[in-house]
Formats: C-alpha cells, sequence, structure tokens
C-alpha cells in the first residue's frame, strides 16, 4: 500500500486519484440515499396498504355482523369466503382478541411480510374482532433501478466537468507557468501577476537562486581575473625593480624602455581586465537606437583587424545589405566584437601541420520579420555539444576567465535576444549564434 | 240535564278540542340512492306511496284522534347491519312502529333492533321471521307456507298424470331457493308427490348435461324451478324446446313478465305457474277500502309496484288498528299489535298463484279470499 502512494505519478494521474475518493464517496451516497428512498417507498407502501385494510375491515366487520345477528349456522363461513375474494385478502377470520393488542376499535401490525388489522365486530358481546391480513410486496420491489441512475449519473456528471475543469486550471495556472520558470537559463525572467501565489513565490525564490548563482559565477570568474591582473603586475613589478637596480645609464635606458614595453601591453590589458569585471558585475545598460546593424558588425570586425592579422586568421562578412535594426551599436559591437575576437584565438599562436585555414565567418539574416540572426563561426577545433542556449563557465576558450561571453551574453540579453552555441556545419568549428528583436528589447 | 251536559261537554273536549295523537311510524328501506339509479327511481316511488297511504287515510286517522307521522330512513344495501342501527335508533327517537325492510335478512335484523316496537316486513318471507314473535310480521307468506300451496298446486295441476314424479334444479349458491326446494320438498310429500332427482347449477346459463339426463331418466310430471327469473327464463327457454310437454313449477323467485321479456326468452308456449305473496297490484288495491280509495280517486294505478301496494296496504292496516283499539302510547300500541295484529298485517293475500300461458305470466287466484 505504502508502494502505491510512494510510486511517481503524473500530475493527471495524482489528480484523477484525487477524484476517485470523492467519486466513490458519492457513489456510496448516492447508494444510500437510493436505499433510503425506497425504504421510504417501502414504509409509504405500507401504510397506504394498512390503510386499506382498514376500511376493508370496516366493511368485513358490519358484514360478519349482520351474519352472525342472523346466526344463519354455516353462512358466517361462506360470507368470510366471499368477503375474503370480493376484498382481495390474504386472510379473514373472527377471533377473540385483537392480535395487536390495542384496546380501541381498531389497531394494526406489520409482520414479516403481511400487514395485520384487527377490528372489533359491532353489535357483539361479548366482543369478537375480526382480523384481516393482506402481503405487502418485499422492499426490494420498492427499489426501481431507474432512480439510481438518475441520482448518480448527474453527480458523476458534475465529478467529470469538476475534473475537467481542474486539470484546464492546473495546465494553465501551474503547469505553464513551472515549464516557464524551467525553462529560465537565468534570473533574467519575469513572474507574472497572474501566476498563483505559491507559483510566484517559487518564481521569486528561483530568480534569487539564478542570481546567488550568477554571484557565485561571477566570484569564481572574478577569482580568474584577480589572478590574471596578478600575473600582469608581477612582469610590471620586476621590470621596475630591474631599473632600480641597475647602475649603468644604458642598462637603465634599457631597462626602461623594457618597462615601458611592459606597461604598453600590459595595462590595457590590465584595463580591459577590470573594466569587465566591472562589467560581470552591474547591469550594462542598453541605449537602443534604430541604426543599421550592418555597420555594427563591421565594427565588431575592424576591431579585431590587428589581432586577426597577427594570428594570420581571415575574417568575412556575409552579408552587404543595410539592415536597420533597434540596438545598442556600442554595447553590441562589443558583444560581437568579443565573439569575433574569441573566433580568432581559438587558433593557436603558430601554424599546426594539418590546419587547413583559418577562418572566421561573420554572417548576418532576417530569421523573421521581427527577428535578425547574426552568427560567428570559426574553422577551429569545432564544439562537441549539441546546439544549446549559452551558459556561463560553459566556454571553450583557451585561457581567460570566460568573462568575455558572459559579458556578451549579457549585452545580448539586454536586447531581449539570445546566444546559442553550437557546431558550425559550414566551417567545422564553433558558431555562435545571435538572435536578436528588429524592434528592440522595448 | 247538568249530567248530561257534563258529559257532551266531556265528550267534546276529548275528542274535538284535543289534538289527534301522532302516532310517529318509521319507513326503514335499502334504498340509498347512492346504490344505483334503479334505486333512486324505487325511492322515489316508495316515497311517493307513503305519501299516497298517508294522505288518503288522514282524515279518518283524525276522526279517531291519530295523526300518522312518516319517518323514513334508508340506507345502503350492501350493509345489511345499518338495517338494526336506524331501527335502534328510530326507536329512540320514539317511532310507536317500524315498517320495513324488504329482504328476509334485512327485516330479521331490524327486528333485533326494534326492542318492544313492533315491527312489519313488506314482503319478507324466510321462515326465520315466524320465529320472531307476534310483534314481528310480514306481509307475505313465509316461504314454507308458499312451498305448501305450490306442492298442493301442483299436485293438482298436474293430477291427471300417471307419473307423479318431480325434478328440480336449484341455484347451488341461492339460498333463497335451496330453502325453498327443501320446503316443497317437504310439502310434496304431504301430497303425494316424490322427487325423483336433483340437480344443482351455478351460473346464469348453465351446462344442461345433467338436466338432460335427469329428465330422460325420470321422465318427471314437471320440474321444480324454485330459481330467480333469468336462470329460471334460460332454463324454460331451452327445456321447453327439447320437452315440450314439461311443466314448470316456480317459487318466489320467477318475478313478473319484466324479467322474462327484459332477456329476450322466447319460452313458446311452455306451461307451469309460479306462487308469490302478493297478488296483482290491482287486484290487492281492491281488497283494501284505502286500496279501492285510491282506484276511485286516481281512476287508474298511480303507483304500480307491489312495494307500492305493501306500503299502502300498511298505512291503512296501521290507521284501523288505531281507530279500533285507541291506543293511547307506543306501549299500548306494542300492546294491541301484539294481540290483535296478525289479524291486520300477516299475509292478508295468503299466496298468490300466477300461470305461466303463452309466454306471460297471469294471474290465476290467491290462497285467500280477496
Amino acid at each position: 500500500m505504502s508502494g502505491f502512494w510512494s510510486k511517481s505519478r503524473s500530475l493527471k494521474q495524482l489528480l484523477l486519484l484525487s477524484w476517485i475518493a470523492p467519486a466513490l464517496l458519492t457513489l456510496v451516497a448516492s447508494l444510500a440515499v437510493f436505499l433510503f428512498l425506497g425504504w421510504l417507498d417501502y414504509q409509504n407502501g405500507i401504510d397506504v396498504t394498512s390503510v386499506g385494510l382498514k376500511e376493508k375491515s370496516k366493511v368485513a366487520a358490519r358484514r360478519v355482523s349482520a351474519e352472525l345477528l342472523l346466526q344463519e349456522h354455516g353462512a358466517v363461513g361462506s360470507v368470510l369466503q366471499k368477503l375474503q375474494e370480493e376484498l382481495d385478502l390474504g386472510d379473514l377470520q373472527i377471533s377473540g382478541d385483537a392480535h395487536c393488542g390495542d384496546a380501541g376499535p381498531v389497531c394494526s401490525q406489520v409482520l414479516k411480510s403481511d400487514v395485520e388489522v384487527a377490528r372489533k365486530i359491532p353489535q357483539m358481546s361479548p366482543v369478537q374482532y375480526i382480523v384481516l391480513r393482506q402481503g405487502i410486496q418485499p422492499f426490494q420491489s420498492f427499489l426501481n433501478p431507474k432512480f439510481l441512475a438518475w441520482s448518480a449519473l448527474p453527480v458523476f456528471f458534475l465529478i467529470a466537468v469538476g475534473l475537467f475543469i481542474q486539470l484546464v486550471f492546473l495546465q494553465k495556472k501551474v503547469i505553464n507557468p513551472i515549464g516557464a520558470l524551467v525553462g529560465a537559463g537565468d534570473a533574467n525572467f519575469s513572474v507574472r501577476d497572474q501566476w498563483p501565489v505559491e507559483v510566484r513565490q517559487i518564481g521569486g525564490e528561483l530568480k534569487a537562486s539564478f542570481e546567488a548563482k550568477e554571484q557565485a559565477v561571477f566570484a569564481l570568474l572574478a577569482k580568474g581575473v584577480i589572478h590574471d591582473i596578478k600575473t600582469f603586475m608581477h612582469s610590471l613589478l620586476i621590470a621596475t625593480d630591474m631599473i632600480g637596480e641597475s647602475a649603468d645609464e644604458a642598462k637603465r635606458v634599457r631597462r626602461l624602455e623594457n618597462l615601458y614595453k611592459a606597461s604598453k601591453s600590459n595595462l590595457p590589458k590590465i584595463k580591459r581586465i577590470i573594466e569587465l569585471t566591472l562589467d560581470g558585475s552591474r547591469d550594462i545598460p542598453i541605449r537602443e537606437v534604430e541604426s543599421d546593424v550592418l555597420a555594427t558588425i563591421k565594427g565588431a570586425i575592424a576591431a579585431n583587424a590587428d589581432y586577426a592579422q597577427e594570428k594570420a586568421v581571415t575574417i568575412r562578412l556575409e552579408g552587404s545589405e543595410k539592415m536597420l535594426v533597434t540596438h545598442d551599436p556600442v554595447q553590441l559591437e562589443r558583444a560581437l566584437a568579443n565573439l569575433i575576437r574569441n573566433g580568432v584565438e581559438v587558433f593557436s599562436d603558430r601554424n599546426v601541420e594539418g590546419e587547413t585555414k583559418r577562418e572566421v565567418l561573420v554572417s548576418v539574416s532576417e530569421v523573421d520579420q521581427q527577428t535578425v540572426s547574426i552568427s560567428v563561426e570559426d574553422t577551429g577545433s569545432g564544439y562537441s555539444g549539441e546546439a544549446e542556449q549559452f551558459m556561463p563557465m560553459k566556454s571553450a576558450k583557451a585561457h581567460g576567465a570566460g568573462l568575455g561571453l558572459y559579458i556578451t551574453n549579457k549585452i545580448i540579453q539586454g536586447h531581449r535576444g539570445s546566444l546559442k552555441v553550437m557546431r558550425s556545419v559550414a566551417l567545422g568549428g564553433a558558431r555562435f549564434c545571435v538572435s536578436i528583436p528588429r524592434g528592440g528589447a522595448q | 240535564m247538568r249530567t248530561l251536559l257534563a258529559v257532551l261537554l266531556t265528550l267534546f273536549s276529548t275528542q274535538v278540542w284535543s289534538a289527534p295523537i301522532e302516532v310517529p311510524v318509521a319507513f326503514i328501506e335499502a334504498l340509498d340512492s347512492k346504490d344505483t339509479t334503479s334505486s333512486e327511481r324505487f325511492r322515489k316511488e316508495y316515497e311517493l306511496a307513503v305519501k299516497y297511504g298517508v294522505e288518503l287515510t288522514e282524515k279518518e286517522a283524525a276522526e279517531c284522534g291519530y295523526r300518522i307521522k312518516p319517518v323514513p330512513s334508508f340506507y345502503g344495501a350492501s350493509d345489511p347491519l345499518q338495517a338494526k342501527e336506524r331501527t335502534e335508533q328510530s326507536v329512540k327517537a320514539g317511532v310507536w312502529f317500524v315498517v320495513g325492510p324488504r329482504r328476509s335478512n334485512h327485516y330479521i335484523l331490524a327486528a333485533k333492533g326494534s326492542g318492544e316496537v313492533p315491527t312489519v316486513s313488506l314482503m319478507a318471507s324466510s321462515d326465520e321471521v315466524l320465529s320472531l314473535g307476534p310483534k314481528h310480521l310480514s306481509l307475505v307468506a313465509p316461504n314454507s307456507v308458499m312451498a305448501q300451496v305450490a306442492a298442493k298446486e301442483a299436485a293438482a295441476q298436474t293430477t291427471a298424470k300417471t307419473n307423479r314424479a318431480y325434478i328440480s334444479v336449484v341455484r347451488e349458491d341461492c339460498l333463497f331457493c335451496k330453502g325453498f326446494a327443501e320446503q316443497f320438498d317437504a310439502a310434496a310429500k304431504t301430497v303425494g308427490l316424490k322427487k325423483t332427482a336433483e340437480v344443482f347449477i351455478l351460473t346464469d346459463e348453465p351446462d344442461l348435461k345433467a338436466v338432460i339426463a335427469a329428465i330422460d331418466a325420470h321422465k318427471p310430471s314437471f320440474i321444480l324451478l324454485p330459481n330467480y327469473s333469468i336462470v329460471s327464463g334460460f332454463l324454460i327457454e331451452k327445456l321447453h324446446k327439447m320437452y315440450p310437454d314439461v311443466f314448470f313449477v316456480g317459487g318466489d323467485g320467477w318475478g313478473t313478465n319484466f324479467g322474462f321479456v327484459e332477456n329476450g326468452r322466447d319460452i313458446g308456449n311452455a306451461k307451469g305457474f309460479t306462487v308469490r305473496g302478493n297478488p296483482p297490484v290491482d287486484v290487492g288495491m281492491k281488497s283494501f277500502p284505502t286500496g279501492q280509495k285510491l282506484l276511485a280517486d286516481s281512476g287508474r294505478i298511480p303507483v304500480a309496484s307491489a312495494t307500492a301496494l305493501s306500503l299502502i296496504k300498511i298505512i291503512d292496516s296501521t290507521k284501523s288498528l288505531l281507530c279500533k283499539y285507541q291506543p293511547k302510547s307506543s306501549a299500548d300500541f306494542a300492546n294491541v299489535f301484539q294481540r290483535n295484529g296478525k289479524e291486520y298485517f300477516s299475509a292478508p293475500w295468503g299466496v298468490s298463484i300466477y300461470q305461466l300461458s303463452s309466454g306471460n305470466i297471469e294471474y290465476k287466484k290467491s290462497s285467500r279470499a280477496l
């Protein structure tokens, strides 16, 4: 029995089970009502028989009285028989006492399957009674099956309707919202007012949980960031220390030049890391304007041109027509630039034997009238998983904290868009697919 | 002179100045109009006959110092106990005399409820009436007397025949029929008649096999049919066709031609006779003064039934009894009735014989001179 209750069941099965108990109770109640009504009918039948028998006893008593007064020997017997037939009685006899023991002129009692009435015969001294008996129909004859059907049918119909309504309500108010909550990958979802209180509470807790998780992720990323900054700062410290140690002017100049080079190389990186970290910890404001998204893409490509040249990677753009999309050009360029940079960074610093070509392809297309898709794919080692929504900490970058993709995703989500990662069918590497609404986040 | 004046004054004051003594007479009969529509008709005729009887005797009764006051009480025929209860109520109300009911068993019950008040039935013919005593009489002769008359008449009418045997065909569920048959059998023996077979039947149109077998076996000189008109008419019609010479004898149940004609019986020229307690109405009316007066006043018989004849006769006899014996109270009347009632109320017409001839039942004679 405990196994029955502990077994995992669908919500619909549970609802059905929850209705079975009231259905069974209703059936029992209907049966009880049906039997009760039958019993009432039976009692009424007995009363009707009793009343009818009392009327018949009146006639019989007077007829028998007349015969007894006439003292016709043998006539009383034949009169009784004639009366029995005439009045359709089960039994009729004369007795010296009333079987029901009442002192009144007439009394009745209900026997096993008969009603018996005894009435004083008028004009008789000593008192004599005429006793009549008539059978009553058995209880079960008063149980009309039609009544059972009529009493149970509307109840079962109500139960079925109630069950249907409950299922529809639960689908709309519980299952669908839970589905929406489950589908949310992060805290960027809204809890609707029309959801039930409990579901809204769950949504609020889930949102808080996602935010805490994001904070945890960010903390983890921040740890990596600090490590990176420490690395860059260490080389600067060494270069600075070496200047202080050198007594030779020529050596000092050379060491100052080294410090300059190290600073020029590392300080922008430190600055970038700090900026990214700051962006990761706060909301990125999105200022949307309707402008040509192709121009934004070209800006992102240009930002990575030098880096791509260093790595001998070709960045190719597919799409030449102007496409007006409501977006934040600065932030979206930043996000796309990061994706392109990641695509370039996938390749190693020197050519690997057997490597075909190093290419990053950026393409833009209309998914439909409301949505624009921007795709950044490379010829790198590829993405082994199924196409999925980007999640923090799932970056396939060779080095770095993955903070860039985190910021990129935040910017895209700020545009009410989505970022998916999948394998590039055309180039064989990874493919990042950005979808944003053409009309903007508003 | 003074004495003469005093006597005249006394006579004058008692005879003229004293109001007539009211004699309440209960008329009790099973004629509740709720029974059937025919009961409504018979009841109206009954009430009319009483009215005629009282009106026709009023003057004479008043001259005698009496006023007969009818107190009718009708009840349902299906509840014979009411005959006793109504009589008890009437007696309690102070009637001097109770008339009715017609049916023997009803009348016996009424007599049992009358106490000391005398009663007379219009036509109760059961022999049990004889055992009620001199205060309880019937205008109709008892069955035993009718059976004796019938037996004598049967002997007389079948004298020419050498075979003195007869068979009886009796409806088994008719107590009156069986009673008359028994009485006839007893009387028949005294006049040399012999019953050779008895067949009992149960329906109005019975199977005749047993009857035919009895007739073939015994060749009776007559067949006793002491049954009511419906079954008697059927038997006569069927048997006469098969046995044209057979003679039929009936009790007081054949009724009138009405009973035979109503059922469309073709009895042809079947021979026989029946006995009854009353003569035809016109014959009966002529036998007593009030009846004669009614015929003289109306020129015809306004109420043509035997019941009406009996009612008017009883009222006439009551007036005669009152005028002759001058009772002053109900007790007086009861005593007078006990001593002299038979003369006035007991079978005044004797037993009447009605001949079956050419399909009709015709009055032949009465056993008492009328």
